[in-house]
């Protein structure tokens, strides 16, 4: 099982080696601490969606997270050399998104007369009625990321939208992994995506109390308690190998294993250190891409499982690259490990991920040679 | 290379819950009879709104109940059935994956009005918001939108192997989550999986988005003659609640541990339309595809299936499409093969639909008897086929070809047998 195409979007941009130096170097992303104080987000750096999405109606018809998706997936289709045609008509997508998407102004709008005026519920109908647009469903539906992907990049094999923030991203990964060993597909397309960027989100992870307050530091800081989300989208071609070899494309690195478990938030340090023991080569490697939150305590557990690990072993948390991602973070993980394996930085890099409360897993990446 | 494990996957639980009531057994004998479970909604008001009715599941009346807890309720009551029936019911833990198709979730108007209310000084913007937001009062109501949280609460219960599996396909959720226990069990995962699709999303709002896509039908005089999938007078489709599930199990393994077995899910497939968000391919090309390749999948001819569990929601758009998909699949035969629609007399059950034609399908199996389409009076031209019109048949039934079709353009089928 191979990667043969990464994609990504978020505050550095679209271009691989960026992200690659960024995640290399340790650098931070400017977050924005103003819109939602004193809660910070990270917003994806603005891109041309006509770049990606040539169609002026399609874009009309397509919220922010689903151009972020359908870019990174053009990207990821681009550099694995899927041209448009017969190989993406037999595509399968496999996709983390939360969906959710709402005109956030009218929102506000309706709240402001009904709460002006009294009564609110009786006059809900009639206030949305004078605002809302035909098209406003389409920015809900988690599984229209899916339906843009078709629609804009003609895939036609069919599509999975998993929902459930982290192991939602988990689960896009692991079915593919777990369909093309079986042979019940040779060929799909995983990503995930988060438009951070979006009221609800915000209010929601805050009801949460999952936010960090005030000044940032880093992941793994003692004196970090809680996420800053970040916009991204995170997309791999993952294929069988001899099915790329087939079409002599050069893998950037081989999956050799995946797991995962579900806590159901008991003991998230033993969950994963399970799962690290059970992949290959006993999950031993010279890079770890965590993908924690940085919410506690399950952050902490996943440094506890981490640390010491493997002697020398560098682990650089993915959301201090661009924002904790939530369904779109081991996609991105993942990608970017794809990535320090194709560049030499690493020869094999541990992925990992727990989420909140109720899952972990870890994914091994090695170097094809 | 050998070619994927297709082999059949043995059903030996069913559970459902819809308007027409509670349980397998209410379901059937309504169904039987040909009742329909649309009314004028009484759970809230509908004032200002084009479409004032819905086929709702009314035993769940908690008004302060949200559509995401009513959804939780109705898998919770259709996977105990199930799993009772199934034998499973009895183990501290289910031996297999959990799989869930659902809507996605989001913050409904009455809290956003209470978060709104809660904002210091009157004015409602985003800081304002964000710190009633982060109230630990609030606390509660994260829980509820968490995008997995049906799922999370599900597998407390249930205990299942591994990650509870939440899957969204819009109107195809309840035959992907069917699809994906299958795959789960044919390449060696699970022994078993329990997979439901369960959807109570009609809202005020809900009525609105979907009334100005032009989707749903204004028959407000008469809400039980409204669905009336391939009839020429239709005009939309009627909002249905409900769930489904069932216990999938390796035959071998169901009939090691003396279970029932009461049918087989033979063959699953999938096409993306790659065409529009809300209306289908008018070609039918990916439509077609997908049945075909369910056939295929199933080792069976299209000469096999003796009868198609329509997705037939009773729009203009679906029904023309679906016909015309058929006929690619089954040539002149189609205009003699018997094909109907439940969503007649339970509404379109969206997320949920998937799974509870499944489980109609197996039922009509194992009573050798076609559910009808009710409200069938005027043939449509453009959708030539036996719908099984207003009654209920007796038939030799073995092979079924079940449709859904979401929006975005997902097509998933599946073929279901009383014989692996």
């Amino acid at each position: 099982m191979v990667i043969t195409g990464v994609g990504l979007l978020s505050a550095w941009g679209s271009n691989e080696d960026v992200h690659l130096a960024a995640l290399l170097d340790e650098k931070r992303p400017v977050a924005d601490g103003v819109s939602f104080a004193p809660f910070h987000l990270v917003k994806a750096a603005p891109f041309d969606a006509e770049d990606f999405v040539p169609g002026r109606s399609d874009r009309r018809q397509m919220e922010p997270w689903q151009l972020l998706g359908v870019a990174a997936a053009k990207l990821a289709l681009d550099s694995a050399g899927i041209p448009p045609g017969d190989e993406r008509d037999s595509l399968c997508l496999n996709l983390a998104a939360n969906g959710g998407g709402r005109e956030h102004n009218m929102d506000l709008a309706v709240l402001d007369e009904l709460l002006v005026r009294g009564d609110p519920q009786a006059r809900l109908v009639e206030s949305m009625s004078k605002r809302i647009r035909p098209s406003f469903l389409l920015g809900q539906l988690a599984n229209l990321l899916a339906g843009n992907i078709a629609i804009v990049l003609g895939v036609g094999g069919g599509a999975r939208t998993f929902m459930g923030e982290e192991h939602a991203g988990v689960e896009a990964l692991e079915d593919a992994v777990s369909r093309i060993t079986a042979g019940q597909s040779d060929r799909i397309l995983v990503g995930g995506v988060l438009d951070a960027d979006r009221a609800e989100l915000m209010f929601t992870l805050a009801m949460g109390g999952l936010l960090h307050a005030g000044t940032m530091p880093a992941v793994f800081n003692p004196d970090r308690n809680g996420l800053c989300p970040g916009s991204m989208a995170a997309f791999v071609l993952v294929e069988a190998e001899e099915v790329a070899h087939a079409r002599a494309v050069p893998p950037l690195a081989r999956i050799t294993g995946i797991k995962s478990a579900w806590t159901g938030g008991i003991d998230g340090q033993d969950a994963l250190t399970r799962c690290i023991s059970a992949l290959p080569h006993d999950g031993d490697a010279t890079l770890i891409l965590s993908g924690a939150s940085a919410i506690q305590p399950s952050t902490t557990e996943e440094w506890a499982a981490l640390e010491g690990r493997s002697k020398d072993a560098r682990i650089l948390a993915t959301a201090d690259v661009a924002g904790h991602g939530l369904e779109a973070s081991f996609p991105f993980a993942v990608a970017l490990a794809a990535l320090s394996i194709q560049a030499g930085a690493a020869g094999r890099v541990l992925t990992t991920t727990g989420s909140d409360r109720c899952s972990v897993a870890a994914a091994l990446l090695e170097a094809t040679l | 290379m050998n070619g994927p494990d297709n082999s059949s996957i043995a059903v030996t639980g069913m559970g459902m819950v819809t308007s027409l009531g509670q349980g397998i057994a209410a379901n059937w004998a309504a169904m039987l009879a040909g009742q329909s479970g649309a009314a004028l909604v009484q759970r809230f008001a509908t004032d200002g709104l084009r479409t004032r009715f819905a086929a709702t599941v009314d035993s769940i009346c908690d008004p302060t109940l949200r559509p995401t807890d009513r959804t939780e309720q109705l898998a919770m009551l259709a996977m105990t059935e199930a799993l009772a029936q199934s034998g499973h019911a009895a183990v501290p833990r289910f031996p297999g994956k959990l799989i869930v198709g659902v809507p996605p979730v989001q913050m409904e108007w009455p809290d956003r009005i209470n978060l709104a209310s809660r904002c210091d000084g009157g004015d409602v913007d985003d800081r304002a918001l964000i710190c009633a937001a982060a109230d630990p009062d609030m606390r509660p109501l994260f829980e509820k939108l968490r995008f997995g949280k049906t799922a999370e609460h599900l597998a407390r219960h249930l205990r299942p192997l591994g990650m509870p599996v939440t899957i969204t396909t819009a109107c195809s959720s309840g035959a992907s989550a069917i699809q994906i226990g299958v795959e789960t069990i044919r390449r060696g995962d699970a022994d078993a999986a329990i997979v439901t699709g369960a959807d109570a999303s009609v809202s005020p709002e809900m009525l609105l988005r979907f009334g100005l896509l032009s989707a749903l039908s204004r028959r407000n005089e008469s809400p039980e003659t409204a669905s009336r999938p391939f009839d020429k007078t239709r005009d939309g489709f009627v909002p249905g609640e409900g769930a489904a599930a069932l216990v999938l199990e390796r035959p071998a393994v169901a009939a090691q541990r003396g279970a029932k077995i009461l049918g087989y899910i033979r063959g699953v497939g999938e096409r993306l339309d790659a065409h529009h968000r809300v209306r289908q391919r008018p070609d039918a090309g990916p439509v077609g595809a997908a049945m075909a390749a369910a056939i295929r999948d199933a080792g069976l001819e299209p000469d096999h299936i003796d009868y198609v569990s329509a997705h037939g929601t009773s729009t203009g758009d679906n029904d023309r499409v679906e016909s015309l998909g058929l006929h690619h699949v089954f040539g002149e035969r189609t205009s003699k093969l018997p094909v109907s629609s439940i969503k007649s007399m339970i509404g379109h059950t969206m997320s949920a639909a998937g799974a509870i034609e499944a489980v109609a399908s197996l039922l009509m199996m194992q009573h050798q008897t076609l559910l009808p389409t009710i409200n069938f009076d005027t043939p449509d031209p453009d959708a030539p086929l036996d719908v099984v019109p207003n009654f209920a048949r007796a038939a030799k039934v073995h092979h079924v070809l079940s449709n859904s079709f979401g929006f975005g353009g997902q097509n998933v089928c599946i073929v279901l047998s009383d014989t692996p």
